[in-house]
């Protein structure tokens, strides 16, 4: 259920029982089947986050004090003192859990301290024992133990912060070797909370920004688990990521009002956008190389690694045939981009390839920005006509500065463009007045 | 009710496994610093804008590198465990490495870095001694003066208690005072 549609309702009902559209009878009867109005979010929302501040700067404040005189307190009495952040954490959640279980506020402010004294203890056990640098472990021991708070206090900062804390392990564990792969498991621990906040309402402010960091965290962690021979793909992997971002925010969360409120559309065009502009050079196209020795590897997780990677190209294809069937042309268009990418991947004479793809990306960047256009048109929906003049200037911009390309080239490729600019507006113009 | 019993019993679970950790971590250093084999590992000289990072010194080591057995195979970052032995000179050094942990001798647990067949990196579990900030530029100023690349006259090193696999650093001396007290003392003159 959407609380802004079920107020719009309610500021509706007034009006048209007045006209005698519906009757005063069925006015009510409306109003007893959707519940009282929602309240208002915007000062509850501010005293949650004056709470989430407030918690984090009195945390903050108290260490500092305690690092001022650290040197003088002998080492019992520091490693005692370690674990006053996490009892104050602890008391707090407790009290809040009896107490303040109904507000927001409280849980999450509870919750942010609650996460944040954790890490605080570890690491002033670790200054108090100089212990050694291994950030990985550290990351992975304080993101496990404030998991649980997520679910005790129903928090959407703790699953954030705790998407964030595996995310970074991961990535460190990219870099020294480690078993990144945990990251899938790990990350979808916190999903049944996000699963029990959007079935209530979908499109609350809540639900949009954890989507934007599970989404976020995702993409670093995609990166993370592309893994020696894997590293190649990661054209054709982010390509269906960014596809499946952008059409699964499509099929689920398309009455979001703006960019904040429809996270996956928002990064799924810009991963789409960006990516692809990428493509339109011929640097990557010059340095791609997975053909020598795909199946030579020793690594014992490596056909895991493959079919975590294997996903988002499988998924991409199913919600590209599910905007297929909706006859969906914006989805039409952006699916095509995971088989461009790997028909550029699957491509072997390396010296045509790296002419055809970027002017392929040339064209697909090209429609996507025409399409985005009359889509803005068709709506009647200004920012998506911007957004469609904004990828078209984008690529404008890129061939322009393009070093790669002659003058001659550039400019032939320009008049052309142009031209069919031109053409095409003298067409629509046509088939407007006929419609008139 | 039932729920909100069910609620309480499962914070005061979560809290105890919270508490469990770093009491853990406490109580295995501690009893390493009291119970440990002192061994003391020498200082590498270091690159002056390398040595201190915010409030702590990162420590190098000279004995870093380590021979590995012909019939194992190690990967990169894997966890391993290194005998250690005392040369003449009084200083730690590395013995065999192993996938288990000896029985008969002091042992670290540390992960490889680049195995070869020459050998592999070892990343100890201790690579720091954290300072009050107010001393920490003259710490390091003391420190770098004796280390520096082609300094032979004053031996550093770090006293390290050893137990069990892990190993805590006790302080870090530049010839016989530890280096915090060499820099009072010259603070004061």
């Amino acid at each position: 259920m959407n609380i802004k549609h079920v107020q719009w309702l309610y500021d509706e009902l007034p009006g048209l029982a007045q006209q005698g559209v519906v009757s005063a009878e069925i006015a009510e009867k409306l109003r007893q089947h959707y519940g009282p109005a929602p309240k208002a979010d915007a000062r509850r929302l501010t005293i949650t986050l004056f709470g989430i501040l407030g918690a984090v700067l009195i945390g903050g404040g108290i260490i500092l004090l305690l690092a001022h005189n650290w040197e003088e307190l002998t080492r019992p009495v520091r490693a005692a003192i370690s674990f006053v952040p996490l009892l104050a954490g602890l008391g707090l959640a407790g009290w809040v859990l009896l107490e303040k279980s109904q507000s927001t506020a409280w849980r999450e402010g509870a919750a942010t301290f609650w996460a944040l004294s954790i890490g605080t203890a570890i690491s002033l056990i670790a200054q108090t024992y100089n212990l050694g640098g291994d950030f990985g472990d550290f990351m992975l021991i304080w993101t496990l133990l404030g998991l649980p708070i997520v679910y005790l206090l129903r928090s959407g900062v703790a699953t954030a912060l705790y998407w964030v804390g595996v995310a970074t392990w991961a990535l460190h564990a990219r870099i020294m070797s480690g078993v990144e792969l945990w990251f899938w498991p790990l990350m979808s621990l916190a999903l049944p909370h996000l699963w029990r906040t959007a079935r209530r309402d979908r499109y609350h402010p809540r639900v949009s920004w954890l989507i934007w960091v599970l989404a976020i965290c995702v993409s670093v962690g995609t990166g993370a688990s592309l893994k020696e021979q894997l590293a190649d793909c990661w054209m054709v992997v982010y390509a269906s990521l960014f596809t499946v971002m952008w059409l699964a925010g499509r099929q689920w969360f398309d009455e979001g009002a703006g960019v904040r409120r429809q996270p996956l559309q928002s990064l799924g065009a810009a991963g789409i956008v960006g990516l692809s502009l990428v493509l339109t050079f011929k640097a990557p196209w010059e340095e791609l190389s997975w053909h020598s020795h795909w199946w030579a590897s020793e690594e014992p997780l490596a056909w895991w690694r493959l079919a975590v990677v294997t996903l988002w190209p499988v998924a991409a294809m199913c919600f590209w045939g599910a905007a297929l069937r909706r006859r969906d042309l914006a989805g039409k268009v952006a699916g095509v981009m995971p088989l461009l990418a790997a028909l550029g991947f699957a491509w072997q004479d390396q010296a045509a390839r790296k002419i055809g793809m970027p002017l392929v990306f040339d064209a697909f960047l090209l429609a996507v920005g025409v399409a985005t256009v009359i889509g803005g048109i068709r709506e009647r929906r200004l920012s998506v006509t911007n957004a469609g003049m904004l990828i078209l200037s984008l690529l404008i911009i890129a061939r322009f500065f393009d070093s790669d390309l002659s003058f001659v080239a550039r400019g032939l490729t320009f008049v052309a463009v142009g031209a069919g600019f031109l053409v095409t507006n003298l067409f629509l113009v046509k088939r407007m007045k006929v419609a008139q | 009710m039932k729920s909100s019993k069910m609620l309480i019993g499962v914070f005061a679970a979560v809290a105890a496994v919270q508490l469990a950790v770093p009491a853990s971590l406490i109580v295995r250093h501690e009893l390493t610093l009291q119970q440990g084999t002192v061994f003391r590992f020498k200082t590498a000289p270091v690159d002056p804008y390398d040595a201190f990072r915010g409030r702590y010194a990162a420590l190098q080591f000279e004995e870093n590198r380590v021979r590995l057995p012909t019939d194992k195979h190690f990967a990169n970052g894997q966890k391993a465990y290194v005998a250690l032995e005392t040369d003449r000179d009084g200083f730690a050094k590395f013995g065999a490495v192993s996938d288990v942990a000896p029985k008969d001798k002091p042992y670290l647990r540390v992960h490889l870095a680049w195995p070869e067949a020459s050998g592999a990196q070892v990343r100890l579990p201790f690579d720091r001694l954290y300072l009050e900030e107010n001393i920490a530029p003259a710490a390091e100023q003391v420190y770098w003066q004796n280390n520096r690349r082609g300094q032979t006259n004053t031996a550093s090193y770090a006293l390290v208690r050893v137990r069990n696999g892990t190993g805590v650093i006790e302080d870090v001396f530049v010839g016989d005072k530890p280096l915090t007290q060499l820099v009072r003392e010259q603070r004061k003159k």
